[in-house]
C-alpha cells in the first residue's frame, strides 16, 4: 500500500513537471521565431552597410594604408603589441536552456587561458546573469558585467556596451576586443564562437573588393568622411549582430532542452504508470488470495 | 517606367519601410537631399531629421530618421538608418517632452566632458527629429 501511494505522488509530480516544460517549450518556440525574424529583418541593414563600405572603400583603403600614416579611424589601428585583451561573453539571463550558457562560457574560459599562456592579460566582460553567476561561483574575476539585455536585444542597449568597450580600446587600455557568443548558422545549427571585433581589419571593412568605386558615383560629403563614420557603425552593428544571434540561439537551445525534458518526462510517466498498475494488480491478487485463504480455513 | 523607383528604409532592428515611390526627401548631413527616379548613383551620410516619401498616389509619408547612410542606384533608394520612426507612430507630446528633458540635461553636462556631451546631443537631435516629423505630418493631415 505504501509503495502504491509513493508511486502515485511521483506520477503526479512528473505530470506537473511535464506541464511546465511543455509550456516553456511552446514559449521558447514562439520567441525563437521572433528572434529569427529580427535577425532576418536586420540582414538588409547589414548588407546595405557592407555595400556602402565597399562603395567608399577606395578612399578608405587609401586613407588606411597610407604608409606610416595614422589609420583613418582609431578602430582600425592595430596595436604593435597585444598585451591586454578584452573578452566579451554573451550569456543568457535565464537558465533552462541546456548547454547554452555553459558551452559558451567554457569556450570563453578556454580562450582566456590560451591568451594567458601567451603572456597576455585577459579582461573578462560578461553580459547575462548566468555568466555572472558562473564566474562568481568559480571565483573568476570579471572586469564588468551587465544584465540589462533582455530576450530581444535593442540596438541602443547593445550600443551602450559597445561604447564602453570601444572607449577602452581607443584609450589604449585594451589592445583587442573579442566576443564569445552563440553563432546562429541556421535554424538547426548554432555553435559557440569567439570573434575579434576590434581592431577592425581594413580588409574586413573593405571586403577586399579592390576599390571598385564607380567613377560616376556622387559621394556626399566625401568618401573619406563616409568611410570614417561607417567604421564605428560597423563595429556597433557587429556587436549587435552577435547579441541578436545569441538571442536567437538561446531560444532555440531552450526549446530543444525543454522538448527533451518533456519527452523524458512522458517516458518516465509511462514507466511509472506501468509500475503503478502492476503494483495495484499485485495488491488485488494478494487480497483475493487472502480472502480465499480465510474462506478455506473456515471450512 | 518613368517617375517610379523603389525605396527601402532599413534599421538594425527591422526593415522600417519598403515600397514604390515618386520622390524621397532625406535629411542629408548638410541639409535636405531629394531623389527622383533615374537619379545618378549616390552615396551620402544622413543627419538627424525628417524624411518625406511621396508614393505613387502622391501620398506623403513622414519619418524621423536618426542618422545613417543612403545609397542610390538603379532606381532604388536604400536608406540604412540607425533608427527610423514612421510619423504615425510618433507620440508628439512625448517627443516634445523628450526634447525638453534632453535639452535640460545637455545644459548640465560640462563642456569638457566630450563623450557625455556627444551622447546628450544625439539624444536631443533624435528627439527633435521625432518632433519635426510628427509636427509636419500632423500639419499635412489637418
Amino acid at each position: 500500500m505504501a509503495q502504491l501511494r509513493e508511486l502515485k505522488t511521483r506520477i503526479k509530480s512528473v505530470r506537473n513537471t511535464i506541464k511546465i516544460t511543455r509550456t516553456m517549450e511552446l514559449v521558447a518556440t514562439a520567441r525563437a521565431k521572433q528572434n529569427q525574424d529580427r535577425l532576418t529583418g536586420a540582414q538588409p541593414y547589414f548588407e546595405t552597410l557592407d555595400r556602402i563600405a565597399r562603395d567608399v572603400s577606395g578612399a578608405g583603403a587609401a586613407a588606411a594604408s597610407g604608409e606610416g600614416a595614422e589609420p583613418a579611424h582609431p578602430f582600425l589601428k592595430v596595436p604593435e603589441t597585444e598585451k591586454r585583451v578584452a573578452l566579451l561573453v554573451i550569456t543568457a539571463n535565464r537558465g533552462f536552456c541546456g548547454g547554452y550558457n555553459s558551452n559558451v562560457l567554457a569556450l570563453a574560459f578556454r580562450k582566456a587561458d590560451a591568451e594567458r599562456a601567451k603572456g597576455r592579460t585577459v579582461d573578462l566582460y560578461v553580459s547575462g546573469k548566468k555568466g555572472n553567476t558562473a564566474c562568481r561561483f568559480q571565483k573568476i574575476p570579471m572586469a564588468e558585467s551587465w544584465h540589462h539585455i533582455g530576450d530581444q536585444p535593442k540596438f541602443a542597449e547593445v550600443a551602450e556596451i559597445a561604447e564602453t568597450l570601444s572607449q577602452k580600446f581607443v584609450a589604449g587600455e585594451i589592445d583587442r576586443l573579442d566576443v564569445a557568443y552563440w553563432r546562429y548558422l541556421s535554424a538547426s545549427n548554432q555553435a559557440p564562437v569567439v570573434e575579434t571585433v576590434l581592431p577592425i581589419r581594413p580588409d574586413d571593412a573593405a571586403d577586399g573588393d579592390d576599390a571598385k568605386v564607380a567613377t560616376d558615383l556622387i559621394i556626399e560629403p566625401s568618401a573619406e568622411a563616409i568611410f570614417e563614420s561607417v567604421i564605428p557603425l560597423r563595429y556597433r552593428t557587429n556587436v549587435f549582430r552577435a547579441f541578436l544571434e545569441a538571442a536567437a540561439s538561446e531560444q532555440l537551445a531552450r526549446r530543444a532542452a525543454m522538448k527533451a525534458a518533456t519527452d523524458n518526462g512522458s517516458e518516465m510517466g509511462r514507466v511509472l504508470n506501468q509500475r503503478y498498475n502492476r503494483a495495484r494488480q499485485a495488491q488485488i491478487t494478494t487480497e483475493i488470495l487472502e480472502v480465499m485463504g480465510g474462506a478455506e480455513a473456515l471450512k | 517606367m518613368a517617375n517610379r523607383m523603389t525605396c527601402r528604409i532599413v534599421t538594425p532592428e527591422a526593415e522600417a519601410w519598403k515600397g514604390d515611390v515618386r520622390q524621397v526627401v532625406l535629411p542629408g548631413s548638410d541639409g535636405e537631399v531629394a531623389f527622383l527616379s533615374d537619379h545618378a548613383p549616390y552615396v551620402g551620410r544622413l543627419g538627424f531629421g525628417e524624411a518625406r516619401i511621396t508614393d505613387l498616389d502622391n501620398k506623403v509619408t513622414h519619418f524621423a530618421v536618426l542618422g545613417g547612410f543612403v545609397t542610390v542606384g538603379g532606381n532604388e533608394v536604400l536608406v540604412a538608418a540607425e533608427g527610423a520612426v514612421i510619423a504615425s507612430e510618433i507620440d508628439l507630446d512625448e517627443a516634445r517632452r523628450d526634447a525638453q528633458t534632453a535639452e535640460e540635461e545637455l545644459r548640465k553636462i560640462p563642456v569638457r566632458d566630450e563623450f557625455e556631451r556627444d551622447a546628450g546631443e544625439i539624444k536631443l537631435a533624435s528627439a527633435r527629429a521625432r518632433v519635426l516629423a510628427g509636427e509636419r505630418s500632423s500639419k499635412r493631415n489637418t
